[in-house]
């Protein structure tokens, strides 16, 4: 399971750097990772589809978090501080779509299914 | 399960979301540990920063300071008519408070009280900005010739005034405790602190009930350190004598 390790050697890297987040950053932060998760999500549910695509899982990886975090931003600026609920709900929605088509491909795999 | 082939960068990719997830977690817990002191961590920062600088700054006016006199040194060994004026500009200077100053006079030390204030007020217990003015007023009227409060030399435009729980002279923050010097005829130094009324309320009064520390020492040779700070008379203009 490299991507666990990975997950974990990320986690640690994180942990060990402890890099300092202003206080008003951190929310833009949180909303990125929320993002970057549902596209590792996504990739994961693609390599399991075998659809798997180098660039569009760098580009969306990248294009999603960095735009999760402008969202929030925007709505910062124009005084529409509930548009990062738009971030939360569209990305929130897909991790479980993503998450649960990753446990409809477990199920449905030799190992799981036939019983 | 079948061994699976992940490609690299879907691992780079949850490596990076990793790293999100833990920072951001951090940054959540430290934003709940501090949570709203966290602007007066910033303010007190800036103030440290502020004085800090303040220093640096202080350093760089002395050394123009001993410049400026090495100047006067030379010109006034060079022209002997200068010389009066030389000598007359360090008779001001010693009188100003820019210079140290030695000489026999009296120590007063306040300090906070060492009891733990249970029900009552704690203010009782500390050692106050008035508390000062009292002990330096008296020893002012003793005809102190230069009063140093913890480094910091009095001068005419220093202002004694309460900062929070610290104590603010030259705009730099002095905490208990508090050593006052003196130079001055010992005698009567030491007659117009046991005549002040204000001091002696505190002396013997205040520093019985609540246990602050107020000590008065008679010392042969006391050192007071030179006024470091600006004196930049930005409003004021010398009159001509009549």
């Amino acid at each position: 399971m490299w991507p666990l390790v990975g997950l974990l050697i990320g986690i640690a890297l994180g942990l060990f750097l402890k890099i300092p987040i202003p206080p008003i950053y951190a929310k833009y932060l949180g909303v990125a990772t929320l993002a970057a998760l549902d596209s590792a999500f996504g990739g994961i549910r693609a390599s399991l589809e075998k659809e798997f695509n180098d660039k569009l899982f760098i580009s969306g990886f990248f294009s999603n978090t960095i735009l999760a975090a402008f969202i929030v931003y925007m709505g910062d600026r124009l005084g529409v501080e509930p548009l990062y609920y738009a971030a939360i709900v569209a990305f929130g929605v897909r991790l479980f779509q993503n998450i649960a088509a990753i446990r409809r491909i477990f199920f449905e795999s030799k190992r799981w299914g036939k019983e | 399960m079948q061994f699976m082939k992940w490609r690299t960068s879907l691992i780079m990719g949850f490596i990076i979301l990793g790293i999100l997830l833990s920072t951001s977690f951090y940054a959540q817990q430290k934003f709940h540990e501090t949570g709203p002191a966290s602007r007066k961590e910033d303010l007190m920062n800036s103030v440290e920063e502020l004085e800090r600088e303040r220093e640096r700054l202080e350093e760089e006016l002395m050394e123009l300071r001993k410049e400026t006199e090495d100047y006067e040194k030379r010109a006034a060994a060079n022209e002997g008519i200068l010389t009066s004026f030389t000598q007359e500009n360090e008779e001001l200077k010693k009188a100003a408070g820019l210079t140290g100053l030695k000489g026999p006079g009296v120590e007063v030390t306040l300090a906070d009280s060492v009891q733990l204030p249970e029900f009552e007020n704690p203010n009782n217990y500390i050692i106050h900005d008035y508390d000062l003015r009292l002990a330096v007023n008296a020893l002012l009227n003793g005809g102190a010739q230069g009063v140093d409060i913890n480094g910091q030399r009095l001068i005419s435009t220093s202002a004694i005034r309460c900062a929070g729980n610290t104590v603010m002279i030259n705009s730099t923050r002095l905490s208990s405790p508090y050593k006052i010097k003196a130079v001055g005829d010992q005698d009567r130094l030491l007659k117009m602190l046991q005549e002040d009324d204000g001091f002696v309320q505190l002396s013997q009064g205040y520093a019985k009930t609540f246990g602050l520390i107020v000590k008065i020492d008679k010392l042969s040779e006391l050192r007071l350190s030179p006024y470091e700070g600006s004196l930049r008379l930005k409003y004021a203009e010398a009159m001509e004598a009549k």
